[in-house]
């Protein structure tokens, strides 16, 4: 029998490329660093261009890796160590201990409900609390609850306990260590995916300053309905619903000063899809998309924004915002801009304002491209062997990557490379197979 | 010393001005801009002065910018404006091509030592917030900065 294959990175990208193995009747190990798969697509409300709930596509496909008899999960766990070669890695795999066994845990969420300790959910991008014991979110694989160590009061000050005492399954536990799992496998597969640029550097915005500007991985979980607001435009400072909003592009990046130069690739149709969400839901607000150029290449994009302009009334205005300002009173924000195909310098008011930040890579890359002696480009994203004929490979032979965590790219374009390295694994696993 | 001309050069380069991408920031970030948006736009000036550098000389245009280095703080580009202004202003100075309004305050600080004529009501003003007079500038002053500013230039002005 062939060797497994090891995925590294549970986002849509590594759970395409596990199920795609699987299903082929390769065994799979996805090594997953959070309490849960999903990545960022299980975070969106919808999704360009089919504008399809997000969560709704892939929750089947995560809970399929679940089942998949040929599939391994392995949440709160990252590669330490690989040696050998193409048909014969040998890797080091540490799982984190999640203080709740996973063999009782039902995922009935009592023990979150009587937690006493509050601290900021992540994953609702901060815009609302959740407990020390959490479920990650409704729909986590594998549907487990999990202690977050640096805030549990048990852990931290030697109280409470009160998790243990409610849980009815008597899953909790407070000894668990951190687990060493050693792994042999044919290849693997990189898909670690992205993370958001802090725009908190470009003072002039306000971020982190003003409340209502936030980024636009913040506007998903807002506007989405398993949100903190249950999917009402309630702006983070008063909780007044956002009318008038504004969204500006490239925040972070083409830019040779602060942030990045390149371009993130999907912010133009984010963007658009995010406006169209609020006219969605309340088709007389003044949504305004301030953009440089509108990168709008892929199939039928195009046509998606023509039609957020004529049928739902979203207004583009050329031109990158100087500066947005707040009243303290009102807390409203203005919003000045040039825009430059008339030169008209204006001032708009708005009750939110989106920024709309670039894609970049993860710090933890350089241990893992350490670890797995890959190459990573100036950015920090993995290297591709070649970027023109050989994208998903890399300089390591049995080693492929996919998603974004070789540079910004969409979900379509995530996938489709997902299924060419399972291709690629498939193939090694063929190769030095018996 | 390297002149303005070289100077400005350097900045107007493909691999400095070049990666404008005339998005705006600089013009909605001008104070200037916000007063006087029909006289006065930095990204449409930095177009002006890098098509044609010299032709500029002549401009009012050249001389509105308040130095206030805002546009070159957003430019995301990392583009300076306000270096280039500079610049190109030095430029048609050194040319001789000063506008009269921009002349006149030079004048009343080579002859006052200061950039607004100074008058009582400035001193009184003072007094309402507890602030000693600052009377007129002393002549020894006076005589340093002609020094430093140098005859050539007193004489372009003149
Ligand atoms: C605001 C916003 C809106 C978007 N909207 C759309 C849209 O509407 N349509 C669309 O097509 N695209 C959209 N995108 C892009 C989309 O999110 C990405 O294309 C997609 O999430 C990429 O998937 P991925 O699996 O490569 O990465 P990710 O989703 O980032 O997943 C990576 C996974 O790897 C895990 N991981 C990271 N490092 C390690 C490690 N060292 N070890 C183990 N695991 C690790 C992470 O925890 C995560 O689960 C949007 C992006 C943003 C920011
Ligand atoms: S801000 Fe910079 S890049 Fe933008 S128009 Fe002005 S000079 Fe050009
Ligand atoms: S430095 Fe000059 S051009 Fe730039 S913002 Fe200030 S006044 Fe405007």
């Amino acid at each position: 029998m062939s060797k497994p294959v090891l995925v590294i990175g549970g986002g849509v990208a590594g759970i395409q490329a596990a199920l795609d193995l699987a299903d082929r009747g390769l065994k799979v190990h996805l090594v997953e660093k959070s309490p849960s798969i999903g990545g960022v697509m299980a975070q969106l409300d919808k999704t360009f261009p089919t504008m399809d709930c997000s969560i709704c596509i892939l929750a089947p496909k995560m809970i399929e890796c679940s089942r998949h008899p040929n599939i391994t999960i392995h949440t709160l766990s990252q590669v330490t160590g690989v040696s050998g070669g193409p048909g014969d890695f040998k890797v080091k795999v540490i799982k984190e201990p999640r203080s709740v066994d996973e063999s009782k845990c039902t995922g009935c969420g009592i023990c979150s409900e009587k937690c006493p300790a509050k601290v900021k959910d992540e994953w609702q991008e901060g815009l609302t609390e959740r407990k020390a014991i959490y479920i990650i979110f409704p729909q986590a694989v594998p549907l487990i609850a999990c202690i977050d160590r640096d805030n549990c009061l048990y852990f931290q000050k030697g109280i409470c306990q009160i998790c243990s005492k409610v849980c009815p399954a008597g899953a909790i536990d407070y000894e668990q260590k951190a687990e060493e799992i050693d792994l042999d496998v044919s290849s693997i597969i990189v898909a670690t995916g992205f993370q958001e640029y802090d725009p908190s550097e470009l003072g002039e915005y306000g971020y982190g300053r003003f409340e209502d500007v936030i980024t636009a991985k913040e506007f998903e979980r807002l506007v989405c309905a398993s949100g903190p607001t249950g999917g009402h435009l309630n702006r983070p400072s008063d909780g007044k619903i956002a009318h008038r909003v504004a969204f500006v592009q490239c925040v972070g990046s083409r830019s040779h000063k602060k942030g990045y130069p390149y371009c993130s690739s999907v912010c133009c149709m984010y963007a658009t899809k995010e406006a169209v969400l609020i006219k969605e839901h309340e088709p007389a607000s003044d949504v305004t998309i301030f953009y440089m150029d509108l990168k709008v290449f892929g199939q039928g994009f195009q046509e998606f924004v023509d039609r957020a302009q004529s049928h739902w009334g979203v207004k583009y205005v050329r031109g990158r915002p100087g500066e947005i300002r707040r009243n303290p009173v009102t807390k409203d924000l203005t919003i000045w801009y040039e825009n430059t195909e008339t030169g008209e310098v204006a001032e708009k008011e708005v009750d939110l304002a989106v920024l709309c930040t670039t894609m970049i890579s993860r710090p933890e890359n350089k241990e893992l491209a350490d670890v797995l002696g890959l190459e990573l480009d100036e950015w920090g994203f993995f290297e591709s062997l070649d970027p023109l004929m050989n994208p998903i490979e890399t300089n390591r032979p049995g080693i492929y990557i996919c998603g974004c965590c070789h540079g910004p790219r969409d979900i379509p374009e995530s996938v489709a490379e997902a299924s060419g390295t399972a291709a690629c694994a498939a193939e090694t696993a063929r190769r030095y197979g018996q | 010393m390297v002149s303005s001309k070289e100077l400005l050069k350097e900045l107007l380069t493909d691999e400095k001005l070049g990666y404008c991408q005339s998005c705006g920031s600089c013009s909605a970030s001008c104070p200037m801009t916000r007063v006087i948006p029909e006289k006065y736009n930095p990204r449409t000036l930095l177009q002006k002065i890098h098509l044609d550098p010299d032709g500029m000389s002549e401009k009012e245009e050249l001389w509105l910018c308040a130095w206030c280095y805002r546009c070159t703080e957003r430019c995301p580009q990392g583009i300076q404006p306000t270096e280039i202004f500079l610049l190109t202003r030095n430029f048609a100075a050194e040319k001789g091509m000063i506008p009269a309004n921009p002349r006149r305050i030079i004048k009343e600080i080579m002859n006052s030592g200061r950039s607004m004529p100074y008058g009582e009501f400035i001193d009184e003003l003072r007094e309402d917030y507890g602030l000693p007079p600052i009377g007129e500038v002393p002549a020894k002053v006076l005589e340093e900065q002609r020094k430093i500013v140098g005859e050539e230039f007193l004489e372009v002005v003149k």
